[in-house]
């Protein structure tokens, strides 16, 4: 079991679980992948994540991981499962309390903390079609069965974007739901224009 | 990259405004912003953005214990279930906590001065935007079918999501892309070809509402030739659910040297010939992916008005209404015979009519 994934399983659906009453597998993947990208936001090199996302042949992240943690909540009683969208029970919330409070998940907190804030300004579905038009998941769109996300080799558009963001916002700036939800904006107003650009150029500007 | 303009997310992020809230008052000032906007979540649970035909300002201060109104009259609330009895537009409402609203009724206030303490949103005629500090900032509107950002409603289950689409927002028209399919103003006639349009229009809706696992993707090729209008993909459920959208009505030409002339029209039949290509689909996806669980909706848009001619501008309600209450007899009955075959959803679109 992979104690980051686990926390990260635990938080998103807490959070989830506060503003959308629920949530569902597959967004625990999704807004998991989004913390990601934040970190990479907040230059955190990809290997600092901890774990990896495939992506699968719908073109949504995945991550084995996290579906492990999903099954092992539900069998331990931290979470409930009704027809593939998960709740927090007590003992779930206590246990993620408890988590909380050890000083090796306080930094990943406030990617997760931004990532999930997103869900407050954005449809849950409008995340899910922003990430779907983002490059890495686009390129999956010409047909490769599975692959690994976020190989470093293939980040620099999206280092370039976070780079002009954050100066943009003030690279002071805590919290990390403002670059989430405007990055998320562009790119559902931007993302087919950029997913063909890196389809045509390659993968590096 | 050719045509890319790398100065776009910039220019786009200064534009935003959440952007402008960080610059005006910083990190104080996202914190007020997810408070406020969490807020507005449970202020539109009670109270429809739709509804609201007056100002509705909220606002949040910086310093969270100031009462920066001091104006007599404003009535705590902490159960929002309340909020449908006790508010009356225009109004004002401070965010005190996440449980807890001031609200002032029949008000209207220097929003502009608060700001400067204060994330300060309001919504007029449909209109969202947010003040801090001396500058404000449009809300994006994310979609045709959302009158708030901050009130999406979601749907687990696809059947569901139609329905609420056939009410909310085909039964007049009120989808913005679907609106476009029309002829004329008291839609009595279609355009020539609205297929395109009404698979956007259902399609940009499933996409914001719908939750889980589901991708939504128009025209997806069953075989060399024929393509479903709109497929749904729970990729974790292995599950999968194929839309085909049909419309019955009278369509005119819209332009070259036909332009007003009637073109197609389709009756009751076109419905059937949907159900059969329909169970077409779902019996070539059974050969092609076996394993999977698949569910098939026919959708039919139903444009139907009695006494219909070239020359007709307007219709009384007795002709404009005669079909909306006949449904749709479907031979053979899939519904009823096929397991995957989900019962047809027939979404009557109302004309404006004028006399009885």
């Amino acid at each position: 079991m992979n104690p980051l994934a686990f926390f990260d399983t635990l938080y998103i659906v807490a959070r989830l679980d506060k503003t959308l009453g629920n949530a569902a597998f597959a967004e625990i993947h999704l807004f998991a992948y989004l913390s990601c990208l934040m970190s990479l936001y907040a230059r955190q090199p990809v290997s600092a994540w901890g774990y990896r996302f495939a992506v699968t042949e719908a073109g949504s992240p995945f991550c084995t991981e996290i579906d492990l943690a999903c099954g092992e909540f539900v069998r331990r009683g931290f979470l409930t499962e009704t027809d593939g969208f998960a709740s927090v029970t007590r003992r779930g919330e206590r246990e993620l309390e408890f988590l909380r409070s050890l000083l090796q998940y306080r930094r990943r907190e406030t990617y997760l903390d931004g990532a999930c804030a997103s869900a407050l300004a954005l449809p849950v579905g409008l995340v899910r079609e922003a990430l779907g038009r983002q490059a890495e998941l686009r390129i999956a769109d010409a047909g490769v069965k599975s692959r690994l996300l976020l190989e470093e080799v293939r980040l620099h558009r999206l280092h370039k974007d976070f780079a002009e963001l954050s100066a943009a916002i003030g690279i002071g700036l805590k919290e990390l739901m403002v670059p989430a939800v405007i990055w998320l904006n562009y790119t559902l107003q931007n993302g087919d224009q950029l997913g063909q650009a890196v389809s045509q150029g390659g993968t590096r500007a | 990259m050719t045509g890319m303009n790398l100065q776009a997310i910039g220019e786009f992020a200064a534009s935003h405004y959440m952007a402008m809230i960080a610059e005006a008052h910083g990190d104080a000032g996202v914190v007020a912003l997810r408070q406020l906007i969490g807020a507005l979540h449970a202020f539109y649970q009670q109270i429809a953005p739709e509804l609201c035909r007056s100002t509705l300002t909220v606002f949040r201060p910086l310093d969270p214990t100031l009462r920066p109104l001091s104006i007599r009259g404003g009535r705590t609330i902490r159960d929002f279930m309340t909020l449908p009895a006790d508010v009356r537009l225009p109004c004002v409402v401070q965010v005190v906590s996440e449980r807890e609203l001031i609200l002032w009724n029949g008000i209207q206030i220097e929003y502009q001065q608060l700001a400067e303490h204060s994330v300060v949103y309001r919504f007029e005629e449909e209109i969202e935007t947010f003040y801090a500090g001396q500058l404000s900032r449009p809300v994006p509107r994310l979609g045709p079918t959302q009158c708030s950002a901050f009130a999406h409603p979601t749907f687990r289950d696809l059947a569901q999501a139609l329905e609420v689409y056939r009410i909310t927002w085909a039964q007049r028209s009120s989808c913005p892309i679907l609106s476009q399919v029309w002829y004329d103003s008291d839609r009595l006639f279609i355009k020539s070809k609205p297929e395109d349009t009404m698979q956007e229009a259902l399609c940009n809706f499933l996409r914001m509402t719908m939750r889980g696992s589901a991708e939504i993707r128009r025209e997806q090729p069953m075989d060399e030739t024929h393509p479903i209008d709109i497929k749904v993909t729970w990729f974790l459920l292995n599950r999968i659910a194929l839309i085909e959208i049909k419309w019955l009505g009278q369509s005119k030409h819209t332009e070259g040297p036909r332009r007003g002339e009637l073109a197609t029209e389709y009756s009751a039949s076109r419905a059937n010939d949907g159900a059969r290509q329909l169970a077409g689909y779902l019996d070539m996806n059974s050969v092609r992916s076996p394993t999977q669980v698949t569910q098939g909706y026919l959708v039919v848009i139903d444009a139907r008005r009695a006494g219909l001619s070239a020359q007709t501008v307007s219709l009384s309600a007795r002709e404009g209404f005669s079909f909306r209450d006949r449904e749709i007899e479907y031979t053979p009955t899939f519904h009823r015979e096929r397991p995957d075959f989900a019962p047809p959803i027939r979404m009557f679109v109302e004309p404006v009519c004028r006399g009885a």
